[in-house]
């Protein structure tokens, strides 16, 4: 299915002043759920979202089982499925977005043949090891920040030269902090708005970076987001190849129930609720992409600093970012 | 625009939320980092730019604009309407305010594909009404979903500087409401009808009458993620509206004639009018109605429910689209089991 692209307009009038306008039109392709069973819809929703296929499964399960007013537990083995899905996911990210985004071309075959193989942990955690970090991850998560910059000034990986290159200062989104099902229910109108979720009134930024800031402080105080935000992306992967699992949680609402499972991109939202006959009355998801194409979101801020960059820069830093679905980037020269 | 007026600032209250609650979104409010070493918020009043980058640079308080002084008939004019940013404010350069327009402009134009996203996956067929002040805007809706009947689902949202007195007088008509007061705010704009939505909760199918503030200059730059701009002129005001509001009329893809019944009474040429509103927008579809008379009303309320069909059988063409790409889905998976 094609999918819904992410529109970016740079608007810049003849004294070069600029504008950037981020619309993410996304259809509600959930809809489709309402009237159906709830076998009906877990069935479906890998077909529909086959991005983190696993964890939009998890959370259409999670939810309609808590809006059934059934039991809920999530076991270990779920955890690690979404877990590896997302290790999976990270890997490719940097094997084709990010080679390509930094040195012009995807990573050799070879690397690509060795994702492609390797479906267990220990075999992601090798190719890891050898094409990011050059040495166990365990070790390198325990480095630090001065660390982790002795470790990319070395640049004896790809990744870690990508990362010597991000030198800019950008301005920064607030970060969101981490959140369960329960705690969201409560603010729960603020993630449905039609303009796109807020948290405190301000969209945020979700993902590796919010979760380890903390990890980033020197970082962060120097405004260096491009590093930090492609950092924390390496930092969260070998949390997970070292056996750290991504959380799941489910509320219960007035009026049905919500599910929140953790991705690689950020948090994924589901709401379902069941009329008197079992069937979906209510359903929608909030992906973090939401997040990331909020009209004042992460891209906007980002790129309204970048406005005279080239299309390479762009490419480089929307990649960072990483919202998963395609873009589109115009430029209105002739505005006003 | 509201580079002039400055009524983008503050003072916004939506119905059932608290006025803490609401952030106005047109103030710059990003976060950057300083070279003393540290990064904080700011959240100023005004727009402004900050040189982040050495190409950025640029020099305030740049000449102002200067008005063209032309001679006219009966007497000389002065025109402000003539730089990059056919506006003028004092204290501000062509440049700056352009750019000012472009950042405002710019974030609306995101919430206003979100909200016609939204729209459009409910089936709701969504209209900007605007007007001057005292066209007859509210009489006209409490009129129209009078005539639409108990069948059909409309919701208005209401758009005022202050008082809640239309949206009641819309919830006495049977419609459910919102108010959005916008405070010295001259527009609606996407964000704050995208807030209304989310309250108001129309359902599927359903028509969104919105009612902008009484204004024929603002809001015609604000896009809401409707699906056309209605302007609506009543024939007490004068025939020449639409070449002094050229924007509005411009934007509008309907302009709705209205408080015909008096036409008997005054000195207004309806085809003089029409004939304006054509020279600005060739494409304007015109009805001519009385909502006291019923007069017109009609062909008003047929082309509104035309119109809700159209934008239903949109939303019933997606649903179809999406089950039948589930199908395919399925059948690949079969084969390949």
């Amino acid at each position: 299915m094609k999918q819904d692209a992410i529109r970016i307009l740079l608007s810049q009038n003849k004294d070069k002043g600029q504008a950037v306008s981020v619309s993410w039109p996304r259809l509600e392709a959930e809809r489709v759920f309402i009237g159906q069973s709830a076998a009906q819809a877990v069935h479906t929703t890998p077909l529909l979202f086959a991005l983190c296929a696993r964890a939009q499964t998890l959370a259409a399960q999670l939810v309609l089982q808590q809006a059934a007013g059934l039991p809920v537990s999530v076991s270990p083995e779920q955890r690690s499925s979404i877990t590896l899905e997302a290790v999976r996911e990270t890997l490719r990210k940097l094997l084709l977005d990010w080679a390509q985004a930094f040195d012009g071309r995807p990573a050799d075959a070879a690397w690509m043949a060795r994702w492609r193989a390797a479906r267990d942990l220990p075999a992601l955690r090798a190719l890891a090891e050898d094409f990011v970090y050059g040495e166990d991850c365990r070790h390198w998560l325990q480095r630090g920040e001065a660390g982790w910059q002795a470790w990319l000034q070395q640049g004896a990986t790809a990744p870690a030269r990508w990362l010597a290159t991000l030198q800019q200062t950008l301005p920064a989104c607030p970060l969101l902090p981490a959140l369960d099902a329960a705690a969201l229910a409560s603010h729960l109108a603020d993630w449905l708005r039609p303009g796109g979720p807020v948290w405190q009134g301000q969209p945020q930024e979700v993902g590796a970076l919010a979760r380890e800031a903390p990890q980033l402080p020197g970082l962060l105080a120097a405004g260096l987001l491009p590093q930090a935000r492609l950092l924390a992306r390496l930092l969260q992967l070998a949390r997970w190849l070292d056996g750290a699992l991504l959380h799941s949680s489910v509320a219960s609402l007035a009026d049905g129930a919500l599910a929140l499972v953790e991705t690689a991109r950020g948090p994924l939202l589901h709401l379902a609720a069941l009329d008197a006959s079992g069937r979906i009355s209510r359903y929608r998801v909030v992906p973090p992409t939401l997040w990331h194409a909020h009209p004042e979101g992460v891209l906007r801020v980002s790129l309204g600093f970048l406005a005279d960059a080239t299309a390479a820069e762009w490419q480089r830093q929307i990649s960072l970012i990483d919202p998963c679905v395609p873009y589109s980037v115009s430029k209105d020269v002739e505005y006003a | 625009m509201c580079t002039v007026c400055g009524c983008s600032k503050g003072n916004v209250k939506i119905e059932g939320r608290a006025p803490g609650g609401v952030k106005f979104p047109y103030r710059s409010h990003h976060a950057h980092s300083h070279d003393h070493g540290h990064s904080h918020d700011h959240d100023h009043d005004q727009h402004h730019d900050h040189a982040h980058h050495p190409h950025q640079a640029k020099p305030h308080g740049a000449q102002e604009h200067q008005p063209a002084l032309s001679q006219q008939a009966g007497g000389a004019a002065l025109h402000y309407g003539q730089g990059a940013a056919h506006a003028h404010a004092p204290g501000l350069s062509q440049a700056r305010m352009v750019k000012i327009e472009q950042d405002i402009l710019s974030k609306n134009d995101g919430y206003a594909a979100a909200n016609r996203q939204w729209l459009r996956d409910r089936g709701i067929f969504a209209l900007n009404l605007v007007s001057s002040p005292g066209s007859g805007k509210t009489s006209l809706l409490a009129e129209t979903i009078r005539q639409l009947g108990r069948d059909t689902l409309v919701y208005v949202v209401e758009g005022d500087q202050q008082t809640s007195n239309d949206a009641e007088r819309i919830r006495a008509a049977g419609a459910p409401a919102i108010q959005i007061n916008t405070g010295k705010g001259c527009h609606l704009d996407a964000h704050m009808v995208g807030q209304a939505l989310e309250q108001l909760n129309p359902a599927d199918d359903s028509l969104l009458l919105i009612e902008n503030v009484g204004n024929l200059v603002c809001p015609a730059a604000f896009d809401l993620g409707e699906a056309h701009k209605v302007a609506i002129l009543s024939v007490t005001e004068g025939e020449d509206k639409p070449l002094k509001y050229p924007d509005m009329f411009a934007a509008a893809d309907v302009m709705l004639l209205t408080k015909i019944d008096l036409l008997r009474h005054l000195d207004f040429d309806v085809d003089v009018c029409i004939a304006n509103a054509r020279r600005i927008n060739p494409k304007i579809k015109v009805l001519q109605l009385s909502s006291k008379s019923g007069d017109g009303m009609d062909l008003w309320i047929d082309w509104l429910l035309l119109e809700m069909n159209e934008a239903q059988l949109v939303k019933q063409r997606e649903v179809a689209r999406l089950r039948q790409h589930i199908a395919a889905l399925e059948q690949q998976l079969q084969e390949r089991s």
